[in-house]
C-alpha cells in the first residue's frame, strides 16, 4: 500500500536524488520522478507535467533554490506544488549564516527546507517525511506511516514557525479554516522556542502596545523577563539615543510600506547599563486588511563582532603611528565588503601620492614587483587556509621611479564570528637597506672565509656559530661538521690560563689574546695566537664571541729553530778559541766574546762603544787599517793581520777573518771579525826560520872549508906548494869530522825532542860515572893545562846507586866537563862533585850571585845533584838560560874554536829532563862557571819502587838507599785498599806496634822512619791519613808538615800528631793540615790511637 | 897589471886560509887577513886594501855592522866590500844586498871561481 507520489528533483547529484527517493519510499510512498539541474529543463520539466512535490537542492552550479522558487512562481501554472529546499551543510559554515539564508528563503515562500538530508550517519529522513506528510494532507496522501516518533530539532521548528508566520497570510485568504486555532498553537511553539538562549526575541502587539520578550533578554542582556510586562516605547528607551531615531525610522518606514522586514544594527541597553552590539530582524505582520497587527524582532548580540571591530580599529591606529614613526606601510583588506586600504606612507615610501593608487587590492598587486606576485599571493592563500600559521613574507616593490624596494609583508586576518575570515590587514616594512646590510654581509662572510686567519664565532656557551674557510682548512672540519658543536670538544685546546680565568677576561675587558694549542681532527697540534673579542648585542648585553686564531705553529717552530741556532752561535762564540768582534760604521766595538776579552784582560763594558782603531791597534798600523774602514766597503779585505794592544800593552797578532754585515736594503752596517790569535805561533815560525838558518850555516861554515880546500888541490894549483896542499887536505880533513860530528848531534836533538829516545834504564853508580868521565877527558885536560877532579863527597852517598842509562849520563858529563875544560884557562881547576839531595833541601841562597834553579820535579824527592864547576870566564847572567838552546853558545866561534857544535848543552837538557831531573847553570864572571844537572833516585816516569826487582838484580850494597822497611809497604794485604795510613815514628818498636794495630784493623798501614821518608812516601802512596810523631830525625814533623802544605794535594790530609810532650797552640797550628789530632805518649795507648784513626777516616 | 891588495875578515880559522890561498893563487892577488870584524877595521884603516871580503856571521862585531863602521870611516869609506855569508835564504840575501855592499856571495865558494867572481863584481881587469 504506497501511495504514488509524482517528484521533481532539482540537483546536481545523482547521488543525491537516490538517497532522497530512497527515503521517500522507505516512507511509504511509490515515487516517480524526474532530475533536472538547470533552469531551462526545469522549466521545462514543470511545463510537461504536474508534480506533486519539487525537491531542490539549495546550491547547484550554475542554479539555486532561489532562482528555482521564482521560476515556478513565475510559471503561473502551478503556484501550489510544495517547493522543499534541500540544504547542505556544505553551503553554510555556521549556523548563523544558514539561517539568516533559509529565513530569507522561508520568507520568500518556498514551502519549507529540510537541511542536510545526508547529515551525519543518518540520512535526515524524519524532516523529509514529516515535511512530505503534513504537505500532502490535502492530497490525500495516506499518514499512517508517519513514525510517531519524529521529533523536530527546535531549529527546525523555528524555521517552520518563520515559515509559518511568513505564509500565513496568503493560506488565510485562501483557507479561512483554522487559522486561528493554529495561530494559537504555534504561538505556544514560537514562545517556547523563544526560550531558546542567544536569541532574544520580542513580540510587539500593535493594539494593546504590548512587547512580550523571549528568555533570551535574560540570558543576553540581563532582564527578568517574567515579572515586566512592556510597552513599546519602554523598549525604544533601552535602545542607544544614537541609534534610536535609524531604529524608529527604519520601522515607520516599515510600516508605511509594504516592506515586511528589515534588519537592524544597533546598541542595546543591558541590565546592568552597559550596552550591546545587536542585530535585530524585525518583521512586520499585517491583519487581512493589511494593518499592521503585530512586530515581531529577533535579535542576536554582536558585541564580539564589535569587539573585533574595535580592536581593529585601535590597532589601525596604532598602526597608524607607527608608520609615522617608522618606514612601515600598512593596507587592510575588508574581505566582507571587498575593500581594500592601503595607506598614504606605502605610497609614498613608492614614490606615490595618495590619489595615484587607489584603494583596492588589484593597485596593491600592481604595487609588487612582478616576478614576487605570485609567491606574495601563495602566501596569502596559504595563511587563510590555515596551511601556515602567519603570513610574512620578503618581496620586491617597484618604485615610482623604477627603483626596486624590498618589503616585508606581514600581516594577520580576522574572523568574524563564525570564523569566516573578514578581514585581514598587514604591514609593509622597507627592509632594502637590511637586505643590503644582508647582501654586505654576505660579501664580508665572503671575505673571512678568503681570510688567511682561522675565524670563528661562538655563542656564549661556546657552541661554534661560524666558521669561516680558513678554519676548514686549518682544523679540517666543514663548517657543517663544526657549526653547533661545542668548541672545546671539537678543537681539545691547551690554554696558557685556566679557562674561567679566560671568560673572565672577556666578559669583563670583551678581549682576550693568548697561545693556544689546538688539536686538529687529524690529531697533530697547532699553536694558534688567538684574538678573542666580546660582541654585545644592542641592549649591552653578551652575545657571542669571535675568535681569530692565527697559525704560528711554523713561526713557533722556526723560532725555536733560531734559539737553537742562536745559542749555538752564542755557544760557539763563547767558547771558541778565536776573536770575534764586531764594528758598526762609526768603527765603534758593537761586539766582542770572551775569548777577546781574555786575550785583551779587558771587560765587556769597558771596550762596548770604543773605537777600536784608536784603542786596539798600536799606531803604527793606523794608517794601514785605516784604508780597510767600512769608508771603502768596495775596498773591502776579508783577510789580513795586525797585531792588537791588550789591557797591559802587549801586542798580540791576528790573522782576521772578516765579514761585512748587510741590512735588507744591501747596504753594509758593520762588520764582523774572526781572529786567529798568531802570536806564538809566529813566534814558533820565527825561531823556525832562525833555526833553519842558523842550521844552514853551521853546515855550510865546514862545507865551505872543506869545497875551498878541496877544489885548490883539485884545480891544480898547490902542485908547486906541497906544503899548502898538505895544510889544506888537513884543514877538509878536520871540517869533514867536524861536519860529522854537527850531523850526528842534529839528529840526536831531532831524535830526542821526538820522543824517540829510548833510555836503557839500570841501576847506575854516580861515582862510578864520575870517575869515568874524568878519566876518559884527563888527556884534553892535560892538553888544555887544566887540572881535573872529584870534589868532596860524602861516603854514604859515594855508595848511592841511582836508575838512569849510564851512557845517556856519561855523554851529559863528557859534555859538560869538556865544555868546561875548554874554557878553562890554563891551570885552571875543573871539579865535578855530586850529592844526595830532596826537595826539604833548598837550593843554597847566594848573595850576589846569578844562577837558575828550576822547581824540582817532584814524583820523587830524593835527588843525586851533581855540579861541574870550572874557572873560566864565566857566563852572563842573561844567557844562562839560553845557553841550552840550540846554537846558543856564549861565543859561536870559541866553541867551534873548540869542537863544539853548539848543540851540546841542548842535548844534556835533554837528556836530563828525560831523566826526570833538571839541568841549570850558575856563574859569576870572571869567578868560574857552576853547571848543575838533578837526577832523580828512582825514575819518576817509571815509577819503580826501590824494590827487589829493581835492586835484586844489582848487587848493590845494602846501605842508605834502603833504609826504610820493604816488606811493610810493598805488600799491602788489607780487603780494604781504599784507605792507606802512614805511620812516621822513628822508634821502630812502637812502629812495629802501631803497624800491627792497624793491620788487626784491616787497614794498610806504612811505615816511614824519618822525616825525609815520609815526604817521599808521601809521593809514592799518596796516604789517606797520617800518623805522625813530632821528632823525626832528618826533618822535623813540622818540616814534613811544612813541605806537604806547600802543595795543595795535601793541604786536606786528615793528621794524627803525637808527641812526647803537649804542644803550644803555635806549634798545633804548624802541624795541622785536614782534620788534625793531637795526643800526647804515653796517654793514648796503640789501640785507641787506631780507633781514633779509623774514626777519622770515617771507618768503623 | 898592478897587484891588488885584499883583505879577508872572517872568524873561521880554516875558512880565512883557504880563502887567502885561493885568492892568492888563483888571484894573484896579496892577500891580508883578520879573524874578527875588530881587526879587519883596524886592518883595512891601516892597509887601505882595495877590496874587502867580509863574513856575515861573525861573534861580537857581526859582518853587517863592521861594514857598517868601514862606512863610518872616512879613511875606509871607499873600500869595496864583498860579503861572503853561509846564510843563503832569499830574504837575508837582499838584505844584506841592501847594506850597499858590492856583492854577497854564497858560502861554499868555488875556490877556482873566487877571485874572478871578485873581479868581474869590482870591474877589475885582468
Amino acid at each position: 500500500m504506497t501511495i504514488p507520489l509524482k517528484i521533481l528533483i532539482v540537483s546536481n547529484s545523482e547521488d543525491e536524488a537516490a538517497i532522497l527517493l530512497y527515503l521517500i519510499e522507505k516512507g511509504g510512498y511509490t515515487p516517480s520522478a524526474q532530475q533536472v539541474n538547470n533552469p531551462s529543463n526545469f522549466r521545462e520539466a514543470l511545463e510537461n507535467e504536474k508534480w506533486d512535490i519539487i525537491l531542490c537542492d539549495h546550491y547547484l552550479k550554475k542554479f539555486d533554490a532561489e532562482a528555482a522558487w521564482q521560476l515556478l512562481r513565475d510559471s503561473h501554472k502551478d503556484k501550489e506544488i510544495p517547493f522543499i529546499v534541500i540544504g547542505s551543510s556544505k553551503s553554510f559554515s555556521n549556523f548563523s549564516n544558514q539561517e539568516d539564508v533559509v529565513i530569507n528563503l522561508l520568507q520568500q515562500g518556498i514551502t519549507d527546507y529540510i537541511d542536510d538530508i545526508n547529515h551525519g550517519d543518518q540520512p535526515n529522513s524524519p524532516s523529509l517525511l514529516r515535511v512530505l506528510a503534513r504537505e500532502l494532507i490535502g492530497k490525500n496522501v495516506r499518514q499512517e506511516n508517519i513514525p510517531e516518533q519524529l521529533q523536530q530539532p527546535q531549529r527546525q521548528r523555528l524555521i517552520e514557525i518563520h515559515q509559518q508566520t511568513q505564509q500565513q497570510i496568503p493560506k488565510k485568504t485562501k483557507e479561512q479554516i483554522k487559522i486561528e486555532s493554529v495561530l494559537q498553537e504555534r504561538e505556544e511553539i514560537f514562545r517556547l522556542i523563544s526560550q531558546i538562549d542567544n536569541y532574544a526575541v520580542w513580540d510587539w502587539q500593535k493594539n494593546s502596545n504590548h512587547l512580550w520578550w523571549s528568555q533570551g533578554f535574560h540570558t543576553l542582556f540581563g532582564y527578568d523577563v517574567s515579572s515586566l510586562a512592556i510597552t513599546w516605547n519602554f523598549w525604544l528607551s533601552l535602545i542607544h539615543p544614537e541609534d534610536l531615531s535609524r531604529v524608529t525610522s527604519i520601522t515607520q518606514e516599515m510600516m508605511g510600506s509594504t516592506n515586511t522586514s528589515s534588519a537592524v544594527e544597533y546598541r542595546f541597553r543591558c541590565q546592568d547599563g552597559s550596552y550591546a552590539y545587536v542585530l535585530d530582524r524585525i518583521n512586520l505582520i499585517r491583519n487581512s486588511q493589511g494593518e499592521v497587527e503585530r512586530m515581531i524582532g529577533s535579535m542576536v548580540d554582536l558585541s564580539d563582532r564589535y569587539r573585533i571591530e574595535k580592536t581593529l580599529r585601535t590597532m589601525q591606529e596604532r598602526y597608524e603611528l607607527a608608520i609615522c614613526a617608522g618606514n612601515v606601510g600598512i593596507w587592510d583588506w575588508n574581505l566582507e565588503q571587498v575593500e581594500f586600504y592601503i595607506d598614504t606612507n606605502l605610497k609614498s615610501t613608492l614614490g606615490y601620492t595618495e590619489l595615484d593608487i587607489p584603494n583596492s587590492l588589484e593597485a596593491w598587486y600592481g604595487l609588487i614587483h612582478p616576478e614576487d606576485r605570485g609567491v606574495v599571493m601563495a602566501a596569502i592563500q596559504d595563511y587563510l587556509e590555515g596551511i601556515t600559521p602567519s603570513y610574512a613574507i620578503e618581496h620586491r616593490k617597484i618604485h615610482k621611479n623604477g627603483d626596486i624596494l624590498w618589503f616585508l609583508s606581514q600581516g594577520i586576518a580576522f574572523s568574524g564570528a563564525d570564523d569566516q575570515v573578514i578581514r585581514m590587514a598587514g604591514t609593509e616594512t622597507e627592509i632594502t637597506k637590511r637586505k643590503q646590510a644582508e647582501a654586505a654581509l654576505q660579501e664580508k662572510a665572503l671575505l673571512l672565509d678568503l681570510a688567511n686567519d682561522s675565524i670563528i664565532v661562538r655563542d656564549l656557551l661556546d657552541r661554534i656559530t661560524f666558521w669561516n674557510q680558513k678554519a676548514v682548512e686549518v682544523y679540517g672540519y666543514t663548517a657543517q661538521e663544526a657549526i653547533g658543536r661545542y668548541l672545546y670538544d671539537l678543537l681539545p685546546t691547551e690554554f696558557p690560563h685556566r679557562l674561567l680565568a679566560i671568560r673572565s677576561q672577556l666578559l669583563n675587558q670583551r678581549r682576550w689574546e693568548g697561545e693556544l694549542i689546538q688539536t686538529k681532527r687529524d690529531g697533530t697540534e697547532i699553536t694558534v695566537s688567538s684574538r678573542q673579542a666580546l660582541q654585545l648585542d644592542i641592549d649591552g648585553n653578551p652575545r657571542q664571541i669571535l675568535e681569530i686564531n692565527t697559525d704560528i705553529t711554523a713561526a713557533k717552530q722556526a723560532k725555536a729553530t733560531l734559539q737553537e741556532a742562536n745559542r749555538r752561535w752564542q755557544s760557539l762564540l763563547d767558547n771558541i778559541q778565536l776573536v770575534v768582534v764586531g764594528t758598526d760604521q762609526d768603527g765603534l766595538l758593537e761586539y766582542a766574546n770572551p775569548f777577546f776579552l781574555e786575550l785583551t784582560g779587558y771587560t765587556r763594558s769597558e771596550i762596548l762603544g770604543v773605537n777600536w782603531l784608536e784603542k786596539f791597534i798600536p799606531p803604527a798600523f793606523h794608517r794601514e787599517l785605516q784604508e780597510l774602514t767600512l769608508a771603502n766597503a768596495e775596498n773591502f779585505t776579508p783577510h789580513y793581520q795586525n797585531p792588537i794592544l791588550t789591557k797591559v800593552g802587549e801586542e798580540r797578532i791576528i790573522a782576521w777573518n772578516n765579514t761585512l754585515l748587510r741590512n735588507l736594503d744591501g747596504t753594509v752596517s758593520s762588520v764582523m771579525s774572526i781572529g786567529e790569535d798568531i802570536t806564538d805561533r809566529q813566534i814558533i815560525s820565527r825561531m823556525k826560520d832562525e833555526f833553519i838558518s842558523v842550521i844552514s850555516h853551521e853546515l855550510r861554515t865546514p862545507l865551505t872549508a872543506i869545497r875551498g880546500s878541496l877544489g885548490l888541490l883539485a884545480g891544480g894549483f898547490l902542485e908547486k906548494y906541497p906544503e899548502k896542499a898538505q895544510r889544506m887536505i888537513g884543514i877538509a880533513s878536520e871540517n869533514t869530522d867536524r861536519l860529522t860530528r854537527l850531523i850526528n848531534d842534529i839528529l840526536d836533538i831531532e831524535r830526542i825532542e821526538a820522543g824517540k829516545m829510548d833510555l836503557d834504564v839500570n841501576p847506575c853508580s854516580p861515582l862510578e860515572m864520575t870517575q869515568y868521565t874524568l878519566n876518559t877527558l884527563q888527556p884534553l885536560a892535560n892538553k888544555q893545562e887544566v887540572i881535573l877532579e872529584i870534589g868532596e863527597i860524602p861516603p854514604a852517598t859515594k855508595e848511592l846507586f841511582l836508575l838512569a842509562d849510564r851512557d845517556r849520563i856519561l855523554q851529559v858529563l863528557t859534555n859538560l866537563v869538556s865544555n868546561a875544560i875548554k874554557f878553562s884557562p890554563p891551570l885552571g881547576k875543573v871539579q865535578v862533585t855530586f850529592n844526595l839531595i830532596s826537595c826539604l833541601t833548598s837550593q843554597p841562597q847566594e848573595e850576589n850571585s846569578s844562577k837558575y834553579c828550576p822547581i824540582l820535579p817532584s814524583a820523587s824527592s830524593q835527588h843525586i845533584l851533581f855540579q861541574v864547576q870550572d874557572e873560566g870566564s864565566g857566563i852572563p847572567t842573561d844567557k844562562l838560560e839560553s845557553i841550552f838552546d840550540r846554537f846558543q853558545q856564549v861565543d859561536a866561534s870559541d866553541s867551534r874554536s873548540k869542537g863544539g857544535t853548539g848543540l851540546g848543552l841542548t842535548i844534556c837538557r835533554n837528556i836530563i829532563r828525560r831523566h826526570g831531573g833538571a839541568i841549570w847553570a850558575e856563574s859569576h864572571l870572571r869567578e868560574g862557571s857552576s853547571f848543575f844537572f838533578s837526577l832523580p833516585i828512582t825514575m819518576s816516569d817509571s815509577l819503580v819502587p826501590l824494590s827487589q826487582s829493581a835492586l835484586g838484580t844489582t848487587n848493590l850494597p845494602a846501605n842508605d838507599i834502603t833504609t826504610y822497611p820493604p816488606p811493610s809497604i810493598s805488600i799491602p794485604k788489607s780487603p780494604n785498599p781504599s784507605y792507606k795510613i802512614l805511620v812516621v815514628e822513628n822508634d821502630q818498636d812502637l812502629a812495629k806496634v802501631l803497624l800491627a794495630t792497624f793491620e788487626n784493623l784491616e787497614v794498610n798501614a806504612y811505615h816511614a822512619s824519618t822525616g825525609r821518608m815520609a815526604i817521599q812516601m808521601c809521593q809514592e802512596i799518596y796516604p789517606d791519613l797520617l800518623l805522625m810523631d813530632v821528632v823525626l830525625p832528618e826533618g822535623t814533623g813540622f818540616a814534613v808538615i811544612d813541605w806537604l802544605r806547600m802543595s795543595r794535594s795535601w793541604a786536606q790530609l786528615p793528621l794524627i800528631i803525637y808527641s812526647a810532650l803537649e804542644l803550644t797552640p803555635e806549634e798545633r797550628d804548624r802541624v795541622s793540615l785536614g782534620i788534625t789530632e793531637y795526643f800526647i805518649k804515653g796517654i793514648i795507648n796503640p789501640e785507641e790511637l787506631g780507633k781514633r784513626a779509623l774514626s777519622l777516616l770515617g771507618v768503623q | 897589471m898592478t897587484t891588488r891588495l885584499i883583505l879577508v875578515i872572517d872568524d873561521e880559522d880554516d875558512i880565512r886560509e883557504v880563502a887567502q890561498l885561493c885568492l892568492e893563487t888563483v888571484g894573484g892577488w896579496e892577500v891580508i887577513t883578520a879573524s874578527s870584524g875588530q881587526e879587519g877595521l883596524l886592518k883595512a884603516a891601516q892597509n887601505y886594501p882595495d877590496a874587502i871580503l867580509l863574513d856575515v856571521m861573525m861573534p861580537e862585531l857581526d859582518g853587517p855592522s863592521t861594514y857598517a863602521r868601514l862606512q863610518e870611516n872616512p879613511a875606509t869609506i871607499d873600500i869595496p866590500v864583498i860579503l861572503l855569508t853561509a846564510k843563503i835564504q832569499p830574504s837575508e840575501q837582499r838584505k844584506f844586498a841592501a847594506l850597499g855592499v858590492k856583492a854577497v856571495l854564497a858560502k861554499p865558494f868555488d875556490p877556482l871561481t873566487l877571485a874572478s867572481q871578485v873581479a868581474d863584481v869590482l870591474a877589475w881587469e885582468n
